[in-house]
């Protein structure tokens, strides 16, 4: 992770927060990385990063369906009142 | 034809001594019995024939006889057999001497047996053991010349004699007798203390011998009796010209050896010298690891087992104990017991490295609470291991098998031979699991029986604890790393597999560390997770038990990072009422008593929840409880003794160079001219964490006076955050608790009492 301080150093503020969200989710998934024990330890982390993204997507996913389908029953209701 | 005599009782005490062994028997009755045993010590050298008689010139040197012969002995890593050289010391006394005189002639590595006692090495030749209980003859002279052993070290149901126990110690208590200069002695025996006062210490020194006599105590139990009292009594003593009556034999000396400080566990441990007593057993509350974690009973279960005395091994660490066993494991069966740890690490390519130098797993728990959620744990994980699969350092990548056991690794596992560690371990598993087992049986009725196999079952759990670490430890006598690993290896199939059996089963994974674990299911009861134990059990060989349901449980943030969660912090109301706390602020050794008790009591009012909606609607009567608390803090009239800090020291005082508060404290008291040795614990209060108010940050206990005060500022945020390990979750941060408590840092300046000024640089950062 030090070694991204360069790296990190050169984005905005706003960015930044994102890089540290990323480096948080691959120290969130310790046991894969260490059952794997790649010899590039990177690749794990980026996995990981990965993995978090992914699971962040279908969480979305699932809660805009959620949504769409309460609004769709919401403006089913308003149609009948009508 | 000669008189003899039997003795029905227990071995007691044994010492090397002029006659070969000195032994102590006691019997039913209490009554005391000195005997001896010639006995003639030996160790081994691994030398050519020709080099022989280099050992012969030096050995003619000393005034007693030392033999020499030939004989053959294995090898325990190869199993070869050896023609080695043999010792024979017709000296009980002089056995170190003579060791240390071939040392510096030859390499570390020919020396076989050659640095245990003489005492240790008798019960390892003999069989006997500490406590055994057997008929013993004597002859008209106290020679012990046969005994009939009714005893076993593996017996579960065995009895103790009856001792008398004296306690001495320095008064008053509040101020550790590290600390102090002037000496008042207590001495309590028959349920009656005696205080010795005098200005004149021969005065002190005679009387204590009267209570001696009178008492003739088998047990002189003390605090920091090691370290200070004895061998200061000792020396008035000798000024006075008094003989001190401490040994009952009084043709004996002390056993004393010197105080170490050594890393153990990536930590720095302190261990005053031991001071020993023949014919009575000195033990050191406070100089004792089995002592403290599991009192007298616990230090007898152990000695039997192991064969240490019982002086000896109530001061020794858990990891001499276990050595203990393999020695005498070893010296039955023909072995040779390497002096030194000599096996190096075999060569292992980049990879292999990689995929060895790892642990147990370990998957983040999901942070904040929980309901309803069963804790499992393998019981005894390592130590089955190393049983199970016969895990040994001379077992793993032996040179006659050929079967990659080992998973991930594909290490071999010898499959001729019983290794040393499994061999001994056994014993130490089947015993530990009998005694739960008794326990179990009796109900938690807690009577006496009840806690005696607690007790008993509690020490064998501490030696359990630790014979993992010691199969890499690079310094004990049968380890290698490749063993270790291999260990590991194991532990990660195990929860792997009782991870994917769980989740199989539609159990979520809400938290692992190496060999236990939290699940999660809808609705699910304790015979879902019974049947799953069951399962696991089948397909991975080794007993998981349930530990218990969770009304809730809490695993906090990290102190670094709210964000992320952290292992091994977790604290949980089971559904049976009993709490389980791990690594939070009224669990850790270095929280101040008024924030242990400010959390411990917040905590007992979550007890009454029995899900989490429950919980959140307590929350307020456990912010008015904290809330008292921290008002009192904030007034300054807190009892200055709860906020006292203990730590460690990591180094000497003066090596510190940065300037923390236990730094302070240590070169306070050391400047005072009390010296405490890295490992040592230091006693502070803070007083001015800022440092620009007062002189010192944090003053030492034996050097604070209640007109010092101390640091509000700190103290409160110490007690905010230990609120706020619990109430994070909720929302309640320490900025938002400071609002509740209305001690927000603008208004900091307001203060009263003594306790100085906080400036708060806690928060500054």
């Amino acid at each position: 992770m030090e070694s991204w301080g360069k790296f990190r150093r050169g984005l905005r503020r706003e960015d930044q927060e994102a890089l540290d969200e990323l480096f948080r989710a691959a120290r969130l998934q310790l046991a894969g990385s260490a059952y794997a024990a790649r010899p590039i330890p990177f690749e794990s982390i980026a996995m990981c990063m990965l993995l978090a993204q992914h699971r962040m997507i279908a969480d979305l996913e699932h809660r805009v369906k959620r949504l769409e389908a309460a609004h769709d029953e919401d403006t089913d209701n308003h149609r009948v009142a009508v | 034809m000669t008189k003899t005599r039997t003795i029905t009782g227990w071995l007691f005490d044994l010492y090397p001594s002029r006659e070969g062994i000195t032994l102590w028997l006691v019997d039913r009755d209490g009554a005391k019995y000195r005997c001896h045993d010639g006995f003639d010590p030996w160790f081994y050298m691994h030398i050519p024939e020709a080099d022989e008689e280099r050992v012969g010139a030096i050995v003619r040197l000393f005034p007693f006889r030392v033999s020499l012969d030939r004989t053959v002995r294995r090898e325990i890593y190869t199993n070869d057999e050896w023609n080695v050289l043999r010792v024979t010391v017709h000296d009980t006394l002089h056995l170190k001497d003579v060791v240390r005189r071939l040392e510096p002639h030859f390499p570390h590595f020919v020396f076989f047996d050659s640095d245990i006692s003489p005492q240790q090495l008798y019960l390892y030749r003999t069989g006997l053991f500490p406590l055994a209980f057997a008929e013993y003859t004597l002859d008209e002279e106290g020679r012990l010349i046969s005994w009939n052993l009714d005893d076993d070290p593996g017996a579960l149901e065995y009895q103790l004699p009856p001792l008398v126990t004296m306690t001495l110690k320095n008064v008053p208590d509040f101020v550790s007798p590290k600390y102090r200069k002037t000496h008042q002695l207590e001495v309590g025996y028959d349920g009656r203390t005696y205080a010795l006062e005098n200005e004149d210490p021969a005065e002190v020194i005679a009387s204590l011998n009267r209570h001696l006599t009178r008492c003739d105590p088998d047990i002189i139990m003390t605090e920091f009796g090691d370290a200070v009292l004895l061998p200061m009594l000792t020396r008035i003593a000798a000024q006075e010209e008094i003989p001190l009556a401490l040994n009952r034999d009084p043709s004996a000396g002390y056993f004393t050896t010197g105080e170490t400080s050594y890393f153990a566990y990536g930590k720095i441990v302190h261990k005053d010298g031991a001071f020993e007593l023949a014919g009575r057993w000195h033990l050191d509350t406070e100089n004792s690891f089995m002592m403290g974690e599991a009192s007298l009973d616990g230090v007898a279960e152990i000695a039997r087992l192991t064969q240490l005395p019982v002086q000896h091994q109530s001061r020794s660490t858990i990891g001499s104990a276990l050595s203990s066993m393999q020695l005498s494991w070893a010296s039955r069966h023909g072995y040779l017991i390497p002096a030194k740890k000599r096996e190096p690490e075999e060569f292992k390519s980049a990879s292999t490295l990689l995929l060895a130098d790892r642990g147990g797993l370990i998957f983040q728990p999901v942070m904040g609470f929980h309901e309803q959620i069963a804790e499992m744990d393998f019981v005894s994980m390592y130590p089955t291991i190393m049983v199970r699969h016969n895990i040994s350092p001379e077992t793993v990548n032996c040179r006659c098998c050929r079967n990659r056991a080992v998973p991930e690794l594909g290490y071999t596992i010898c499959e001729r031979r019983e290794g040393i560690v499994p061999a001994t371990l056994r014993t130490v598993v089947s015993k530990r699991a009998s005694y739960k087992k008794m326990k179990k049986a009796l109900k938690r009725t807690g009577d006496e029986q009840w806690k005696l196999y607690d007790r008993r079952q509690n020490a064998l759990k501490w030696m359990l604890v630790t014979c993992f670490g010691y199969l890499g430890y690079k310094n004990a006598r049968f380890g290698r790393i490749e063993a270790h690993e291999s260990v590991n290896a194991f532990s990660r199939e195990a929860i792997l597999r009782a991870k994917e059996i769980a989740e199989e089963r539609g159990y979520r994974f809400i938290h692992a560390i190496v060999d236990c674990m939290w699940l999660w299911k809808e609705g699910a009861t304790e015979s879902d997770y019974e049947s799953l134990a069951v399962e696991v059990r089948e397909s991975v060989g080794m007993d998981i038990s349930l530990e218990g349901i969770y009304n809730w449980i809490l695993f906090p943030s990290s102190k670094m990072d709210p964000r992320i969660p952290t292992a091994n912090r977790y604290v949980g109301w089971y559904a049976n009422n009993e709490i389980k706390i791990r690594g939070i602020e009224v669990r850790r050794r270095d929280t101040p008593v008024f924030i242990k008790r400010l959390q411990g009591e917040m905590l007992q009012i979550f007890g009454a929840a029995a899900t989490v909606a429950e919980l959140e609607e307590l929350i307020p009567a456990a912010l008015a409880k904290a809330g008292e608390a921290i008002s009192l803090l904030r007034s300054g009239t807190a009892n200055p003794l709860e906020l006292v800090i203990r730590r460690h020291l990591t180094r000497e005082p003066e090596e510190y160079t940065t300037n923390t508060a236990s730094a302070g404290a240590a070169k306070a008291l050391d400047e005072a001219g009390v010296h405490l040795a890295p490992g040592e614990m230091v006693e502070y209060i803070i007083v001015d964490l800022s440092g620009k108010k007062k002189p010192a940050k944090a003053l030492p206990v034996p050097l604070y006076e209640s007109a010092e005060g101390y640091d509000i500022e700190t103290y409160t945020d110490m007690a905010l955050k230990a609120v706020e390990t619990l109430l994070l979750p909720f929302g309640y941060d320490v900025g938002k608790l400071r609002e509740v408590f209305g001690c927000s840092l603008q208004k900091k300046k307001r203060q009263a009492a003594s306790g100085s000024e906080g400036q708060g640089s806690l928060f500054d950062s």
